[in-house]
């Protein structure tokens, strides 16, 4: 009875072995965890920018011409943002009332040529009427090399180009 | 380094005192169920700081609060304390900030984690939530973030993850353990640690351990509810631990995710079908999640407040005249089968919205079922071998009616999560039960209650496999 036990349960333990293995080898093709030296990435780099209620906000010379270079990289001359180059969060809700071309999820022109655009931002339910941004990025991203996402409302988002970042109006 | 290991020693010393206030002698159950009253507190302080506009001293408030309850302990219980009582907290202490801090692990970059990061860090500065009034601040939680602010300003709390992650694991083996006493131990903890690895290697379980987000607490605080449920069951009756632990889980559920408000109740209901509280207790369960939700949209100056006429009177209003109504005689008998009643609701809600909408019901089934077992949620094999080894042990979870009970209670969470999905998206007028995606919000719903259906499978399986026909009383 207890050979029979002890058995069980080491064919169960070698079942449950062969099903982590198995988790392992598909987990390979995802690495769940990112290991790297330990850095507190959004302390470092975060910043924080506030501007009000209607005031406008222009972004000039959006990118360089070095990363244009790397824009060819994406497809259809569009910008597709991913979660693993951002780290930036909006705080007080955002409505573009005059959004980009393309927009959202592109805010470069289909050709990859650059655009000098202007939005207006409204903060609807900020009772301050005051708009609260917190900018940051990520220095971990690939390309562009220096992105940072500004989320505008619930779901939609603009890349925006770290070096202009001080270019905001309304400070 | 050092900072993070002082604060991560001082909150696994001040749980486990804390959890031998309220009565809890297992030193497996005192790390978990501490850690869950500790956030609570911090909850209550920040909050009520909040109210005052004082949120500049809610950290320093809250060392004062966990030193207290070291110092406290260390004098109430001076002629008992051993080091080893303390192992078990120093080694989960040394593991959490060592994965961080020195092995470098830390988590995949996903755009809620990247919010909550940004709201724990501005509230680690003292600044207060009131800047935190859109939808997205509301999605990702209070509870969570307020615990990773507890760290030196313009910083978060990065060991906590983990930290809370080791607490579920602990609560999981002291569930399993102590509903199979009467059992050969060293295999019951051979086949607990054989799932455990089956079910944490996938893709998900892995990167679950350590991702920034609400999920992992919303999770402990749902297996220490089921924990007090099955106690309740098992004794007839609530004590001051379990009541302790309990108000502690409602708090910690309403104010980790939007829809824990639900779930707060949720975790009531078997409790109250048993009649076994006072009218003021039972009140208290269900105006408390309201409370705890109404205090959070207020001090965070919440824009759904906006939405509803009169604001946080009504959503206090409802608190207070669900709980009363529910304490009647009549109504409690109306109680009796509520959990049942409430898993027949959400079932029909789900037929119906099928009914109107098949094809996108259709599609969102389908990518569920993708994504736990497809591959496509980054689960990898965890759910094909918790519900192979759930299946071969139906007929002893059909025996035992702690199984069964916690089988059910399963289905409930699993159903009212597919209704959350639901409600959420309905707020931009869709109709959505998910995608196929591990980012997906339902596919990531499931760190909730991965841990249950472990213990469920554990628990049937060596209960079967020794040929048990019950399971042991539960002891704090």
């Amino acid at each position: 009875m207890g050979l029979k036990l002890n058995l069980s349960v080491a064919l169960f333990t070698s079942a449950c072995a062969v099903v982590a293995a198995a988790n392992m080898f598909e987990a390979r093709y995802n690495p769940p965890i990112s290991i790297f030296q330990p850095v507190q990435t959004s302390q470092q780099l975060i910043t924080e920018k506030h501007w009000w209620h209607g005031a406008p906000l222009v972004i000039e010379s959006y990118f360089g011409s070095t990363d244009i270079a790397n824009l060819g990289n994406f497809s259809n001359g569009g910008l597709e943002f991913e979660s693993s180059m951002l780290y930036a969060a909006g705080l007080g809700e955002l409505d573009v009332v005059n959004p980009p071309l393309d927009y959202p999820g592109s805010v470069i022109a289909p050709g990859g040529k650059l655009q000098t655009y202007e939005m207006q931002i409204t903060c609807p339910h900020s009772d301050s009427g005051m708009c609260n941004l917190l900018l940051a990025y990520d220095p971990e991203a690939t390309k562009p090399s220096a992105t940072v996402l500004v989320k505008t409302g619930v779901s939609d988002f603009i890349l925006l180009d770290a070096k202009h970042i001080d270019q905001l109006a309304g400070n | 380094m050092l900072i993070e290991f002082v604060l991560t020693l001082l909150l696994a010393t001040a749980s486990v005192f804390a959890a031998n206030f309220v009565g809890v002698g297992s030193r497996l159950l005192q790390l978990p169920v501490g850690l869950i009253l500790l956030i609570a507190i911090r909850l209550v302080t920040y909050s009520l700081l909040a109210l005052v506009q004082l949120t500049q001293f809610a950290n320093l408030i809250f060392y004062v609060a966990l030193l207290a309850i070291c110092g406290f302990g260390i004098w109430h219980w001076r002629k008992q304390l051993r080091l080893t009582d303390f192992a078990l907290a120093a080694a989960v202490s040394v593991i959490s900030v060592a994965q961080v801090w020195v092995l470098g692990v830390f988590p995949p970059k996903h755009g809620d984690s990247l919010y909550i990061l940004a709201m724990a860090e501005k509230l680690s500065t003292g600044a207060g939530p009131a800047g935190f009034n859109n939808s997205n601040a509301i999605k990702r939680g209070f509870a969570y973030p307020a615990m990773l602010s507890i760290s030196e300003p313009g910083t978060y709390y990065a060991a906590f993850t983990f930290f809370n992650f080791a607490c579920l694991l602990l609560l999981a083996f002291w569930l399993v353990k102590a509903l199979t006493k009467t059992l050969n131990q060293r295999q019951v903890t051979l086949v607990f640690a054989g799932l455990t690895v089956a079910a944490f290697t996938s893709a998900m379980g892995l990167r679950l351990m350590v991702y920034i987000n609400g999920h992992l607490m919303f999770g402990l605080a749902i297996l220490a509810a089921v924990s007090v449920i099955l106690l309740s069951r098992q004794r007839g009756s609530l004590d001051r631990a379990g009541l302790f632990i309990l108000l502690a889980c409602q708090i910690v559920l309403t104010t980790s995710r939007p829809e824990g408000v639900a779930f707060a109740v949720l975790v009531a209901l078997p409790i109250l079908e048993q009649r076994i509280l006072k009218p003021l207790l039972v009140a208290t369960l269900i105006a408390l999640p309201m409370l705890s939700f109404t205090i959070w949209l207020v001090i965070f100056d919440s824009y759904l407040l906006e939405s509803i006429p009169l604001g946080a009177v009504t959503l206090l209003a409802l608190g207070v005249i669900g709980g009363v109504i529910t304490s009647l005689p009549f109504v409690g008998r109306l109680l009796k089968h509520s959990t049942t009643i409430a898993i027949a609701t959400f079932g029909l809600l789900l037929l119906a919205v099928t009914a109107l909408a098949p094809e996108q019901m259709a599609g969102g089934f389908a990518a569920q079922a993708v994504n736990l077992f497809g591959l496509g949620g980054d689960w990898g094999f965890t759910f094909w071998i918790l519900l192979a080894v759930i299946a071969i042990s139906a007929g002893t979870i059909k025996q035992v009616s702690e199984l069964a009970l916690m089988l059910k209670l399963g289905l409930l969470f699993a159903l009212a999560s597919f209704s959350s999905k639901l409600a959420d998206a309905g707020q931009s007028g869709t109709i959505s039960i998910g995608r196929v995606a591990w980012q997906d919000s339902l596919n990531r719903m499931w760190i909730h209650f991965v841990m249950l259906f472990l213990v469920i499978a554990v628990v049937a399986f060596a209960t079967q496999l020794q040929k048990g026909k019950t399971v042991s009383k539960l002891e704090l």
